[in-house]
């Protein structure tokens, strides 16, 4: 980082996304990839890739803005030598990464132990179609031309209250996934995201309001930007609640909340370590029998590509059926582990990890009440939209999480309330549920309203 | 990697790509390159299960004009790659402050060598056949606790972070960040009951673990876990509640630190924003941010290379000093602070927390307790947020116990604290002698940095506390 040379000249900022090539991971690079694991000893390899660009634009208070692009590729690597797995990462296309890549992972199966269960995928899918999240209508805009969107949303959002963050992201990504055997897996998609946080009043008394939007196409931002800024002027000079019990209808910003947390406790990996109380319970109760949860990734709404992130064929998958757990989540080693059959959920945070099982497409299946008849239903309680800091132990099942909302007297809205912690057991609270919301939203998880009797609710 | 490594490796032409991000006007043009190297080994279910090595390189160029940020990275680090990165940072500063191109920005001249943030931390690596020596001895320790702990889950890490910073004000700076850490996971059963706890071992420099640390790290786990078995779900209520300096940090962290950072202070977005000078908590708080401690959450300069400091923020209940980074001071009138700190080359520098701290007292921690009539003794937190515009926040307890008449009663488990930040730490009316360190990660606006906190054992006379689950 030194020294003098020419500046270039091109206008690489103003470029939309996408301009970009139209399949940035080459496939003869992942080949390539696995013949030099091949070549340092390996008997079975699998080489992912995956590829990200995106633009995003912070707007802030009095107009404050930041713009940028981030562009970033790199592959995951996982052998078996001997029966023994190993896995390295690197962050970087260039083969002299990818070659350091190779060498690792080789040394890191060596200190492995054999392992049976490890395997990769045999062969590719019969159904090749790509799902419809890619969207090349979100990739014509230039960074300018995003600015210049955000920059009005902001000057709309200060109209109805005070903006502290509107962020406005917009990227696209590509995935291969290559093995020895000869199977391929290819997937790419668009994501908008758009998150308000807006401020209403003055000092300590002031209130916030919180929006978050997903999806492959374009959002109603100006809706979003609304929703946070009625939240926000709702939510000033919110008070304590008194604690005690109480009947709660619970938002479904805040629904999915619980399920992302509830995830993990499914997990089968968990489930082996015995960790989670969870795998005692499959085939029992676990919510009332208003509660359907299945993870359908096969949803272009929810769901990202036909298949898992180690190649199994994606499938719907009830998890919870009127209120009884059907299975945990399995990838190809935990469902072989378990001796059950492989529910497709490897996962994979990154390139820098090997897949473990998780979900990413749940949906709660919703009832036929409004939000209104769920009030109305209540009767007397509290109103919750919003929480912070939602844990789940998963060994115990025990919730706990901070929460805001309002007090319901009569069906109808009142005065707000701060400072709220929720304690309940997940499983508790699951089968407390005596009524749920038409109100399905989708926004990375699909999750309507829920109403929860007798909920342990922490005050002054 | 070193130092020189990083830039071998990059082989960039700084001089020319700070130009090209200073063409179309602006006050600050900066480049920044980063390497990071990490190796971890996992032993979980009773085997080895990963062992991982992997290495990521990228630089991200940011462009200054007032108060707006241009940003682009990206992980080609050809010299054409980040020329058009240089670019696009350019053109990204100029749509965000909504002009035309301006003059470009004067670059000076650079020194020919960078200089080196001084450190003495190790940076002999474990390597990940030792790393695996000490995951298996952290597990033996925590199975060996008792014959209730059915599950142990062990982490090894170390990584090796090297940044390279070069600016338009002919900053050159370079920081080589060893760091280590061993964290357990112990699993108690007894019958239907499932309790798992967590424990952490963190720093900076490569021989912060050694076996003997992580059989401590095992022991403290299952103890932890084996302790859950037997405690009771926590009281709901108003009460008094002790934090003991076992608990670590995280109160002041999210009660406090948040509300300084200079970002929400400079977009009105804090209660303490225009308080400097104001007592904004009791008279027997003093607060410190240091990353030069050698704690988790230190360096040898921030990711925008100013050397790392002692930030005194609150003197005897005074409010003195917000965290700064570069942008802030600059837009507020002051200088850095040395907090500018950024997760990866993917992201723009925001000010954050190193490791911050409650400076001792000089209470007996025992007869705080003993002072204390009822009420709740913290030992063990979780993690915990703060709403920086009303100062509320909430944070997870995972270990305490009941205080009755003065002493420490039955354990119990798993509850949540509510406050509000301000009149909490206005209340506190005991401090102890003691300190104690909790390690950790801290997340906002989607970036996760390293951090530690720490503070004293205190009372604070009234706070919510919401027990959870079944006993």
């Amino acid at each position: 980082m030194s020294g003098a040379g020419g500046d270039g000249s091109s206008d690489a900022g103003a470029r939309a996304l996408g301009t970009l090539v139209d399949d940035p991971l080459d496939e003869a690079l992942l080949e390539r990839a696995g013949e030099e694991l091949s070549r340092r000893g390996a008997d079975n390899w699998e080489v992912f890739a995956a590829y990200g660009r995106s633009t995003a634009v912070a707007a802030r208070s009095e107009g404050r803005i930041e713009a940028s692009l981030s562009d970033g590729a790199g592959l995951g690597l996982r052998v078996l030598v001997g029966g023994r797995p190993g896995f390295a990462f690197a962050g970087s296309l260039s083969w002299a990464a990818v070659q350091a890549a190779c060498g690792l992972c080789i040394e890191s199966a060596q200190l492995m132990e054999v392992d049976e269960h490890v395997s990769f995928a045999e062969r590719s899918l019969d159904d090749t179609r790509p799902l419809d999240v890619y969207h090349a209508e979100l990739l014509q805009l230039s960074l300018e031309e995003q600015v210049e969107i955000a920059r009005a949303l902001a000057i709309d959002a200060a109209r109805q209250a005070q903006v502290e963050a509107l962020y406005l992201d917009n990227s696209v990504y590509f995935e291969r996934l290559v093995t020895s055997a000869g199977a391929r897996f290819s997937a790419r998609s668009t994501t908008q995201t758009y998150e308000a946080c807006m401020l209403a009043g003055a000092g300590g008394d002031r209130g916030r309001g919180h929006s978050y939007g997903i999806s492959s196409r374009a959002l109603d931002l100006a809706a979003l930007t609304r929703e946070a800024s009625q939240q926000a002027n709702a939510m000033v000079d919110a008070g304590p609640v008194a604690s005690g019990r109480y009947d709660v209808v619970l938002a479904p910003a805040i629904v999915e909340d619980l399920l992302s947390d509830l995830c993990y406790a499914l997990s089968g990996y968990e489930a082996l370590a015995g960790r989670t109380m969870f795998a005692e319970l499959v085939g029992e109760r676990v919510g009332s029998d208003l509660i359907d949860l299945v993870d359908d990734p096969l949803d272009p709404r929810l769901g990202f590509a036909r298949y898992d992130h180690e190649g199994t064929p994606h499938q719907k998958v009830a998890l919870i059926s009127g209120g009884v757990l059907q299975t945990l989540l399995y990838d190809r080693s935990t469902a072989s582990r378990a001796g059950v059959a492989n529910t497709a959920h490897a996962e994979r945070g990154s390139y820098e990890s090997p897949p473990t099982p998780g979900v990413s497409a749940l949906r709660l299946a919703p009832g036929d009440r409004s939000v209104d008849e769920l009030l109305a239903e209540m009767g007397d309680g509290l109103h919750l939209v919003d929480t912070t800091d939602v844990e789940i132990d998963a060994s115990s099942g025990e919730l706990s999480a901070g929460a805001s909302g309002f007090v319901v007297r009569h069906g109808q809205r009142a005065e707000p309330l701060d400072g709220i912690v929720l304690s309940a057991s997940i499983v508790d609270l699951l089968c407390s549920v005596r009524a749920v919301g038409s109100d399905l939203r989708y926004s990375g998880f699909a999750t309507p309203s829920l109403l929860v009797e007798g909920l342990e609710v922490a005050g002054t | 990697m070193s130092g020189d490594d990083l830039l071998a490796a990059l082989s960039l032409d700084s001089a020319p790509l700070l130009r090209a991000a200073g063409a179309r006007g602006g006050d600050y043009a900066e480049l920044f390159a980063e390497a990071h190297e990490v190796r971890y080994v996992v032993i979980d279910d009773g085997r080895i299960e990963r062992v991982t090595a992997g290495s990521e390189i990228g630089i991200g160029v940011r462009v200054l004009r007032k108060d707006r940020v241009g940003y682009a990275s990206g992980n080609v680090v050809t010299q054409a790659a980040a020329t058009e990165l240089a670019q696009a940072a350019a053109t990204a500063a100029r749509a965000a402050s909504g002009t035309q191109d301006g003059p470009a920005q004067h670059i000076a001249a650079s020194r020919a060598q960078p200089v080196e943030a001084a450190t003495a931390l190790s940076r002999e690596p474990n390597g990940l056949r030792a790393l695996r020596d000490i995951a298996q001895a952290a597990e033996a320790a925590a199975r060996a606790a008792g014959k209730e702990i059915t599950q142990v889950a062990v982490t090894a890490i170390e990584g090796l972070r090297t940044v390279a910073i070069a600016a338009s004000d002919g900053r050159y700076v370079v920081d080589v960040q060893p760091a280590a850490r061993v964290s357990v996971t112990a699993t108690a059963t007894r019958g239907e009951r499932l309790h798992s706890r967590m424990q952490p071992l963190a720093n900076r420099g490569f021989d912060a673990i050694d076996i003997a640390s992580a059989e401590r790290t095992g022991r403290l786990a299952a103890e932890a876990a084996l302790l859950a078995l037997r405690a009771r779900r926590a009281p709901s209520g108003s009460m008094p509640v002790v934090l003991s300096s076992s608990a670590g940090g995280t109160f002041i962290h999210e009660a406090l630190g948040h509300g300084l950072e200079a970002d929400a202070v400079y977009s009105d977005a804090s209660i303490y924003a225009g308080r400097i000078g104001d007592v904004v908590t009791s008279p027997l708080l003093s607060v410190v941010d240091d990353a030069t401690i050698g704690q988790r959450g230190s360096y040898g300069c921030d990711d925008e290379g100013t050397p790392a400091e002692r930030t005194v923020l609150v003197d005897g209940g005074v409010l003195r000093s917000y965290l700064f980074d570069l942008l802030h001071a600059r837009a507020m009138g002051a200088r850095s602070t040395g907090n500018g700190r950024r997760e990866t080359y993917e992201d723009a520098p925001i000010p954050r927390m190193s490791n911050i701290f409650i400076v001792p007292g000089a209470g007996d921690p025992e007869a705080i307790v003993r002072d204390t009539h009822s009420g709740l003794f913290v030992t063990r937190m979780g993690g915990g947020e703060v709403d920086a515009a009303s100062g509320d926040f909430v944070f997870d307890v995972s270990e305490g116990y009941v205080i009755r008449n003065g002493e420490l009663a039955e354990p119990v488990r798993r509850a949540t604290i509510a406050g509000n930040g301000p009149k909490v730490l206005m209340s506190i009316d005991r401090v102890g002698s003691d300190l104690g360190f909790d390690v950790g990660s801290c997340v906002k606006e989607g970036q996760s940095v390293p951090v530690s906190d720490a503070q004293p054992t205190l009372r604070v006379p009234v706070m919510v506390v919401g027990g959870s689950g079944a006993d």
